[in-house]
Formats: structure tokens, sequence, C-alpha cells
């Protein structure tokens, strides 16, 4: 089985090495091992700061080598998209959240009520 | 200290001003730290418990002194990990298996009990496995369905395993140094929601034996027995009930496997009413169990249809709000008691 | 239709019994519920009673006979339908308690073998029925406190004390005192006293214990508790509690032998009652924490009902030791013989004044001395040495006896 290792803060690296190896598996030669070599910036889980086992250093480091950030400099840069293409996906994006933030916020708490519900299904549902 | 000394240590902590008071979770480390100074056969493997302490800090400060010889990050896998600690128990060592949350401990399941359990058996006794698996159960702070459970009866199913379930940093320092002095296969669960409470631990070292169930409250009219978390609970709601003139006996098993019949028997014979509190289901669970231990050996003693106060039947919930319904709180077991005694209706 | 009466199974170890007077004879009128004869076994004597109106047709075993349990005593042919349901409680008036429980119908004890409870609409929990059984009260006329109506222990114990002495109502021919009948008490006596020697081997230790705080203890409580329960505190109810209080901090004791120790989760223990047809051990349940005035008085009825040879296999059977009191005689110190089936007896002698060394100087003290025979089975010396020493303490500082806990 081939394997690669790919840098995986680089978008189109790994959507090009992928794109080979499912053609290579839809061609029915096999499946291929990817390696992408990438970070988790933050904790564990929300509340770990994800500091105690790991340096500031190092997660500045791979900071800087932020895959979203890359992209758009190598999309602009090949004139595939444009800067203000970029706002507007950021734009929106940040619209949904905040959209999806504010229901939550607005909601009242789960009702006990519902708590067995959809254990089992059932007609009625 | 030699070991007889420790075997007579006192099974509950004598209660006086001025002793040094730490959290269950340091309670552990303390509790493991003494163990590995004493037993270079032991070490200790699991997600996060080098270097970073443990999800939970459980075993903090162990990678510092052991090095990673001894204490060592492994990968997510946790039928792996298992399997390479049944391997090394196998071989001479006594390893520590953190899998940090109970609920994983279902990836190594066939490992735990088509292995752990059954090589001592089936080689003729020829063969040991002492081994801990230890794992915390519980919900806290919505952690969710899949880092909620509380299914320490599965375990206790399990002929060969032991199963221990502290609710007190005394019993967790105590139960987990017995624990790595068993020669079996010994599944420890903590409770999440308890790694921070805080109570006496002594510095010196103390044995709790396997076994003995200990009678946190006495009482006269009915035996409440309640594991981890739910201790508390049962004993905020005895307060409670005295209240209004009912006296409840509120008893932890300590360690579900040996079970200690004998206190729990003893006590629903001067009570005739047994409720049991459980953080897990109760369909075929440890309540259920319990409850037919009461059947089967005391039908003459109840006074009462037995009693289980259990999560109600539905996977852990994020919302807080449903999470803490599904879970017996202070105020269910106070009424279910209640009309138990015939109070409300 | 022929009905036949059979020897009744009146608790667990009882195997057979002795056929005393018949009360009627073949051809005489019965009416339900009438004795028809009386029996009597090593324990007790009670009457059997005809289950249907009619005639009695046979007497199948004479007098003087000793058969199994089971055996066919007689024929009796019935007059009317023949219900196998029960009947309604007879009596709006609880059950007495002496007379109910000295007098049983075998075809209660039939259907109560086929079946504890056959067509009741009422519900008890299983500790009530036992304690039912205890107490000789048939459950069907106790109101429930408990949940949906539910009869609890509780209920029984209320009723336990209060119970009143036999109703003056249904005079009963008194209990046959022909001297064969007490030969034969005799000679039950002297088969339990031996099988206890041949099957026990059993050990004595003794001691003599300071009785000073207990004698003030008696004086400060004896009046007022006296006029509360309405019959006089006894020192034997103190030693009794003491031995209640020390067994109950020591399980290992609560255990007799049976193939293997077996302990006990409850604390029953026998009194040695001496009556004129020979002495009689009847339990009581919960010696160490009944409330002193309800011990007082159930220890009272129970040494009334056995003077009256009116105990019932639930009065005798269960404890796991017995204590003898000879106190009232000019007995220093005895030996007890422990009853075959329980594992101690603790034999008490005179309280009176002597000799005692305090501070190193020799005082006069109100002791009593003591004397526990164990059955080695169950304990060793060791064990028996603690439990004596036990309630020694509790004599020597009997405040305990008044809460139970």
């Amino acid at each position: 089985m081939p394997g690669f290792q790919v840098d995986g803060n680089n978008v189109l690296e790994v959507y090009e090495k992928a794109g080979e190896a499912i053609e290579r598996a839809r061609r029915g030669e096999g499946p291929t091992l990817l390696e992408c070599l990438t970070y988790r910036w933050y904790g564990h889980h929300e509340g770990d700061p994800g500091v105690a086992y790991r340096t500031r250093d190092e997660i500045a480091a791979w900071k800087e080598r932020d895959p979203v950030k890359k992209l758009k400099e190598d999309a602009i840069a090949a004139k595939t998209l444009t800067a203000a293409d970029f706002e507007n996906v950021d734009t929106e994006i940040a619209a949904v959240l905040e959209d999806a933030a504010q229901f939550a916020l607005a909601s009242a708490l789960e009702d006990e009520s519902t708590a067995l519900r959809h254990v089992y299904h059932s007609a009625a549902d | 200290m030699s070991e007889t000394n420790l075997a007579a240590s006192p099974a509950v902590e004598p209660s006086a001003e001025n002793q040094r008071v730490i959290t269950y979770a340091q309670a552990g480390v303390e509790g493991v730290r003494e163990e590995m100074r004493r037993n270079p056969d032991i070490f200790y493997i699991g997600q996060g418990i080098g270097p970073r302490g443990g999800n939970f800090q459980q075993s903090r400060g162990l990678w510092e002194e052991f090095g990673e010889a001894r204490v060592r990050d492994t990968p997510i896998a946790e039928r792996a990990m298992t399997g390479f600690g049944i391997g090394a128990a196998l071989a001479g060592s006594h390893p520590i298996v953190d899998i940090v949350f109970l609920d994983f401990t279902l990836e190594a399941m066939g490992e735990i009990v088509q292995q752990a359990s059954t090589i001592h058996y089936i080689s003729n006794g020829r063969f040991k496995v002492p081994f801990m698996l230890r794992a915390a159960g519980g919900g806290v702070r919505s952690t969710g369905p899949h880092h909620s459970h509380t299914f320490w009866s599965f375990f206790a199913h399990i002929p060969g395993l032991k199963v221990a379930v502290p609710s007190t940093p005394y019993d967790v320092k105590g139960l987990i140094k017995t624990g790595l002095r068993d020669e079996n296969p010994v599944i420890f669960i903590e409770h999440k929601g308890l790694y921070n409470t805080k109570g006496h631990v002594p510095e010196e070292e103390y044995l709790i034996p396997f076994g003995q169930a200990r009678i946190f409250r006495a009482g006269t009219d009915v035996t409440v027995v309640a594991m981890g978390k739910m201790v508390d609970r049962a004993l905020q709601a005895a307060e409670k009930l005295q209240e209004q003139g009912i006296s409840a006996e509120v008893i932890d098993p300590r360690t579900l496997v040996p079970l200690d019949k004998a206190t729990i028997l003893n006590s629903l014979a001067k009570t005739g009413r047994l409720a049991i509190v459980d953080e897990a289901y109760a369909t075929c669970g440890m309540a259920a169990e319990l409850a037919a231990i009461a059947a089967c050996e005391a039908l003459d003693e109840l006074d009462a249809p037995i009693l289980r106060i259990c999560a109600l039947p539905a996977p852990h919930t994020f919302s807080p709000t449903v999470d803490a319904y599904l879970v017996p709180s202070v105020e269910r077991i106070v009424q279910e008691i209640e009309s138990m005694m015939g109070k409300t209706l | 239709m022929t009905v036949t009466i059979a020897m009744p199974q009146l608790g667990l170890t009882m195997t057979e019994a002795t056929v005393g007077t018949w009360l009627k004879k073949p051809g005489d009128a019965v009416r339900k519920d009438e004795p028809l004869l009386s029996i009597s076994t090593d324990k007790v004597d009670m009457d059997v009673e005809s289950n249907v109106d009619g005639v009695l047709r046979d007497i199948l075993v004479e007098e003087g006979q000793t058969v199994p349990v089971g055996t066919p005593l007689a024929l009796v042919d019935a007059v009317g339908k023949v219900s196998s349901t029960p009947a309604p409680a007879a009596s709006p008036v609880p059950a007495a308690d002496g007379a109910k429980r000295a007098s049983v119908n075998s075809a209660q004890i039939d259907r109560a073998l086929e079946k504890d409870e056959p067509s009741e609409t009422f519900r008890s929990s299983p500790r009530a029925r036992r304690q039912a059984r205890r107490l000789g009260i048939d459950i069907g006329t106790v109101k429930g406190s408990g949940p949906e109506g539910r009869i609890v222990e509780k209920d029984l114990l209320d009723l336990a004390p209060s119970a009143p002495a036999p109703p003056p109502l249904a005079p009963r021919r008194p209990v046959a005192t022909s001297s064969q009948s007490d030969l034969k008490r005799r000679q039950l006596i002297a088969e339990s006293m031996m099988e206890s020697v041949r099957t026990i081997p059993a050990f004595s230790v003794s001691l003599e214990v300071n009785a000073q705080k207990l004698v003030s203890l008696y004086q400060d409580l004896s009046e007022p508790i006296s006029r509360s329960a309405g019959t006089k505190l006894t020192y034997t109810d103190l030693l009794f509690r003491a031995l209640a209080l020390a067994l109950a901090g020591m399980p290992a004791m609560n255990a007799v032998w049976e193939g293997e120790v077996r302990q006990r989760s409850q604390i029953v223990l026998g009194l040695a009652v001496a009556t004129d047809r020979g002495v009689v051990a009847p339990v009581l349940a919960d010696v160490e924490r009944l409330p002193l005035v309800q011990l007082i008085t159930r220890r009272a009825g129970l040494a009334e009902r056995a003077r009256q040879s009116r105990l019932s296999f639930t009065d005798l059977e269960g404890g796991v030791g017995t204590l003898s009191n000879l106190g009232m005689y000019r007995v220093d110190r005895f030996e007890g013989i422990i009853s075959p089936g329980q594992s101690f007896i603790l034999a008490a002698g005179k309280l009176r004044g002597r000799p005692w060394v305090e501070d190193k100087s020799l005082v006069v003290r109100p002791t009593v001395i003591l004397n526990l025979s164990v059955d080695h089975r169950v304990a060793d010396g060791a064990t028996a040495a603690a439990f004596l020493e036990r309630i020694a303490e509790v004599i020597e500082n009997p405040y305990r006896v008044l809460w139970n806990e």
C-alpha cells in the first residue's frame, strides 16, 4: 500500500493527494495511506487551556502556519478568488453563528418532560 | 509499617481537629504514588495521564516522579491499551490502565471480560492477572451521552473481576492501595463529580479491605444503600427525612465485588425497609442486584416493597435541566422514601 | 360429608404430640371452632378444634398416645356445607392474645401450609406477617397503616402490648392437669436436657460483678416505670436487657450451631420461667431495643402465660440463648443447661452485699455472680469471655439499658 506524508495545513496539497488516492481506489487498485501533519490549536475540551503538556512557542509556531490564511493567500495569488469573496464568506458564516448563538441564548432550557422522548422510535414521532 | 498493622487500620477515618484535608483526586494520586514506590512492578498507562497529569488531575505528579518508563501516555486505543496491560500482568508486572472515562471501557470490553476475568480460571490457577483498570463514571456539568455513564454493574456481573466504587477521598486512597495489592483484575471506578470534593486523608499509609461496607449514618427506619456520588445525596436526603421523624441508615458498599451483604442485611433486619440509590439505571443494575439479595435472603425482614431510586431510562443529555432530572436528586430521594414510609399518601 | 381432623403442626420444630384429653366423645354434636381434644408437646399444651359443625363420628387416637404431625385424630360428620375458604374474622374484636394462640384449628393450619394468605384483600409486608406469626395475631384482624393500607410491622407491635388477657367470653375447659400430663411434661423436659448434655459440648465462664449502680438505677426507676407499665420492674428485666445489649455488640455470639455456625440477624432471647409444671423458657424478640416499658409488659405477659401453660410455639422458637435468674433464692452461683437449638445460657445468682476490693480497700458492695455456659461449637473461650465481660460492663454502667441503639 502506498503511503504519503503531506502538509496537513496546506488545503490544496491535501486536496490533490486525497484526490489521487480516491482515484486510485476507484480504479480498484486499493487503499492509500495519507498522513496529514496538522495541529490542534486549543485545548482538548472547553476549559482546557492546553498548555500544560506543550509549550506556548509550539502553539504559536503552528498558528503561523494557519491553513485558512494560507488557502486565502494562495487563492488570491492564483486569482481564483478575491479578498472580497473571502470577506463575503466570513460575513456569511459570522451571521450563521451569531443567529445560532442568539437562538440558543433566547431559548428556554429544555423541559424535563422531554427527558424520556426518543429513547425508542415510535409511530407517534 | 507492617502489613498486619495496615490490615488493622480503621475502616473509617478517625475524626479529629486539624487533620489534613485533600481532594478525592489527590487522594487517588497519593495512593498510587505510595504503591508505586513500594512495588517497582507497577506502571501506569493511559491517555493524557503523563505530563498532562490526567484529565481530572488523577495522575498529577506521577510522570514527574516515576518518569516515562513507568508512567506513559498511550494512543487513543482502549482495547490495545487494555490488552497490553493484561499481557504485562501475565508477564509479571502490575499495570494500571487508566481509561479516564468509564464510558470508553466499552471499547475494551472484550479484553476485560473475555481475557482479564477468565485467564486465571482457564489456566487452572497457573496464571494471574494483577491488573487495575481505572476509570471515572458519572455525569458532571453536561458531559452528555458519551461521557456520563455509571455502568458499574457490567463489571460486577462478571465473575473474576473485583469492583471498587469509592465515594470519599479517604476511601479512594485506602481502596486504591488495596486494589494495587490484589492479584486479581480490579476495576476501580471513581466519580468525575467527586474529584474536587475534599475530605480528611491521613498522610500515613492505610488500607481499606475490599468487601467492607461503610455505615455513613445510623438510622432505624429505612436502610439506604448508595454508591459513588449518590452517597452524599443520600446523606443530604437523610437529614431532610430526619426532620420528619424518618431515621435513615445510609450505607456505602464501597466495593461491589466483593459485596458486604452482611452489613446491608443486618441493617435491613433492624429497619425493615430497603432503598437503593444508584446513578446507574435500575434495570439489571446494582440496585436490582441488591433488591434481589434482600428478597432472596431476607424476605421476612421486609416491611415495605424495596425501593430503587436510579437514573431514569434514557441516555444522558447535554441539557443541564434534563440531565439533572434523569439522575436521582436529593428531593427525589426524599420524596420516594417518604412514600415508601406511607408518609405522603 | 366426613372431615378428618389431623394432628396439626404448630411450629417449625414440632414433629409429634401427645393426645391429652378428649373433650368430646363419639356421637357428640360439635360446633365449628369448638375444642375437640387437648394435645401436648414438650413445649406447650393446646386444644385442637373442629373446623366444621357436625357430629364426632370416630376417635382414632386414644388419650396418652403420641403420634406424628398429620396423623388423623378423629372423623367428624359435617352438617351443612363445608367451606374451604377461610371464615371471615369471627369477632369484631382483635383476637385475644392467649386464647387465640393456644387453640388452633387444624383446617386453619392446613390452609396456612398451602398458602400464606388464601384470599385476603388486605396487603401486608413479609416482616409484618412474620411478626404476626410470632405474636400469634391473626393478621386478618389488623388494620394497616402503611402505603395503600398495607399492614406493616408497627401495626402489630402497637397491638401486641395492649392485647388484653384471655377474654371472659368463650370459656374454655381448663387444660387437663392430670398427674399423667405432668409426668409427661417432666419426661419431655428430661429428654430435652439429656439431648443438651449429649449433643452440646458446653463450657462455662463466670465472674462477679459490682451491681451498685444497677441497684440505684433499679431503685430510681422501679416506681415510675412500674406505674407506667402496669407491672413491676424486676432485676430480671434489667439483666435481660443487659444480656441483649451485650449480644447486640457481639454478633459472633448471636449465632447457633446448625451443622455450621449460623448467625442470626435479630436478637431473640429466652427467659427461664419456673412453673408448677416445670421450667419453661419462652422467648422475646428485640430485647435490646424494645422500649423498656414494653419489655417489662411483654416479659410479664410471657411469664404469666408460661405459668398458665398457654404459650404458643412462636413463644418458644428462635431463641439464641436464655437468661436464668435464681436471684430470688439464696443461690450464689449456679450453672444452667443450654436449651437444644440455642447456644448459651446466662445463670444469675442472688444480688447481695459481698466483700469487694475498691481502690485497694475492702468494702461491701451489692454484687451478682454470673455464669455463662456456651456451646463450644459456636464460640471459643475467648469469645465467651469477651461476651461475659460485655454483660458485666452493662451491669456496671447500667444507664445504657434506658435507650435503644
